[in-house]
């Protein structure tokens, strides 16, 4: 049905709607003549069908078969649509240029993305890519993707690998950084101990290079060395005892640590309770600068709790329109103040203790327990002590001093005895 | 149609063979040996319905009525009625009526006799 509508349009065919005496005799003898039509009806007297541009003459036998008075109602198909774009010139070159642009524009690059850089900075790779020849307003066909590609890590010596894809008007340039060692790779080398970073009860100790100088149960100190970077080696080829050898310590030493916060508050607080009064501003922010649209008089609120929303056109492209919509939404409040008892208002100064409290835990400290005492104290004010167990590796390194020899000499006596 | 008494004969698109009628008798055979379908030989129509709305007809005679709840297509043998509402001729091509709109009922009549008009 498509395809026969598409030849239908094509060679173009007319809507004729009359009156008829005699429809059946109009349709029967427009099938005698192998006229073909469709949308063929009888309404009250009434007869519309469809005929091809090409079979218009063939429909007047007919009609006079069947005593009708046909007049075109109707002009459909391509011959029509030319014939009218025939007497509106200016609108055909319209178009014409109009494809024309758009192919011209489709055929260029208009944005370039780097993914991937990060170390390096995304403007050296960009420059780097212009100089290559990859940079807005020049034709996707003179680029190169693959040489770009292999002469872009030589002028940026940061970069190990780098790709260029091509997207329509897009070209993402993928860079790969070079790997360079990391800090704590470079210290592999350096010899030192494992020492504690802060006080508390050694829970587990479990030792990959060094010696355990605590074990767990231990009560330990800020600075104490909890795994020894000195080792005695096995006995040397020459006979002697065993040699005392600097290593670089590593292991997992966890230990269990309280820290402990206090924190008062008041047992009348101000509580701010929406009012139902609504101001809303509007603005239209064009390239940054603001255009005030609604609500731009004086604020009818004293005290109000205010939501702003942005709203932007979506991106095409990674292209967005500088054009943004700005709500704010007051919503006033009126302040109640409300009195709690002494467990609410130990609540709240526990939660106040506590914020201050788990920002200040070691890093990767895991709280295990909690304690607390509420006490009421004068001024209708609550105090609470907060003490937080918590439990992480303390072990850190820190490399032997300049000269190893003396420590390791030092130490060694130590070990031994 | 009355027919005289005494002389079997088919219903209008009926195809099986009756006694006096030798050459029909003779097609039908030879359509059955041939395996050839029989609106091929006989001067049949072949009447495609899809669903309540859309009826196709192929071999057919031409249109007699034409009307918007009734239309009668002339067919070797008979006339085919079909019955509804809101009918239309959805496409005409060579040898073939599309019929569209709402059907209840189609029927097969015979011809009436010379001289007694229309379905």
């Amino acid at each position: 049905m498509f395809r026969e509508g598409l030849s239908w349009w094509w060679t173009g065919h007319l809507r004729l709607e009359g009156r008829a005496a005699r429809p059946a005799a109009l349709f029967d003898r427009l099938l005698a003549d192998h006229v073909p039509l469709h949308g063929g009806r009888v309404a009250a007297g009434r007869v519309q069908l469809c005929v091809r541009l090409a079979d218009f003459r063939r429909v007047r036998p007919a009609a006079r078969d069947g005593g009708a008075r046909l007049h075109i109602a109707r002009r459909v198909g391509l011959p029509f649509l030319v014939g009218g774009l025939r007497r509106r010139p200016v609108l055909v070159l319209g178009l014409l240029i109009g494809a024309g642009l758009l192919y011209v524009l489709s055929g260029c690059v208009w944005f370039v993305r780097i993914q991937g850089a990060e170390r390096v900075s995304a403007a050296e790779v960009r420059y780097a890519a212009a100089r290559l020849g990859v940079r807005p307003g020049i034709w996707r066909a003179s680029i190169h993707p693959q040489e770009v590609a292999r002469r872009l890590p030589i002028m940026v010596p940061d970069l190990a690998w780098a790709a260029v894809r091509l997207q329509g008007t897009l070209v993402t340039v993928q860079v790969m950084e070079r790997l360079q060692p990391a800090p704590s790779d470079q210290r592999v080398a350096q010899a030192g101990d494992i020492v504690a970073a802060h006080a508390g009860v050694v829970s587990d100790i479990q030792v990959q290079t060094g010696q355990a100088m605590v074990r767990a149960g231990d009560r330990v100190q800020a600075g104490q060395i909890l795994i020894q970077g000195i080792v005695p080696m096995a006995p040397s080829r020459t006979g002697g005892g065993a040699v005392p050898t600097p290593v670089h310590a590593a292991g997992t030493v966890i230990a269990r640590a309280w820290f402990g916060a206090y924190a008062e508050a008041s047992r009348t607080i101000s509580l701010a309770l929406p009012d139902g009064r609504t101001f809303v501003r509007r603005a239209l922010v064009i390239a940054g600068h603001p255009l005030p649209l609604s609500g731009f008089g004086r604020l009818p609120l004293r005290s109000y709790r205010l939501e702003r929303r942005v709203q932007g056109p979506p991106t095409w492209r990674g292209f967005t329109l500088p054009v943004q919509l700005v709500t704010q939404r007051y919503l006033g409040v009126a302040h109640v103040l409300r009195r709690l008892s002494v467990a609410a208002a130990g609540e709240l100064a526990t939660a106040s203790a506590r914020a201050y409290l788990l920002p200040h835990l070691p890093r990767g400290a895991r709280v295990i327990a909690e304690r607390r005492s509420v006490f009421p104290l004068p001024g209708d004010r609550v105090g609470v002590e907060l003490l937080v167990e918590s439990e992480d590796n303390i072990g850190v390194f820190r490399p032997f001093p300049a000269e190893p020899a003396a420590r390791a000499a030092g130490t060694a006596g130590a070990t031994g005895r | 149609m009355p027919h005289p008494p005494g002389r079997p004969t088919a219903a209008p698109g009926d195809l099986r063979p009756g006694r006096t009628d030798l050459g029909r008798r003779l097609r039908f055979a030879m359509a059955d040996t041939l395996d050839v379908p029989a609106d091929l030989v006989f001067d049949v129509p072949r009447l495609t319905l899809i669903g309540s709305f859309q009826l196709v007809v192929e071999n057919h005679h031409g249109l007699l009525v034409f009307e918007p709840n009734r239309l009668v297509i002339g067919a070797g043998g008979g006339r085919i009625v079909v019955e509804g509402g809101d009918l239309g001729l959805a496409a005409v091509r060579e040898g073939e009526i599309v019929v569209r709109g709402r059907i209840t009922g189609i029927s097969f009549a015979a011809d009436p006799p010379p001289g007694q008009g229309e379905v």
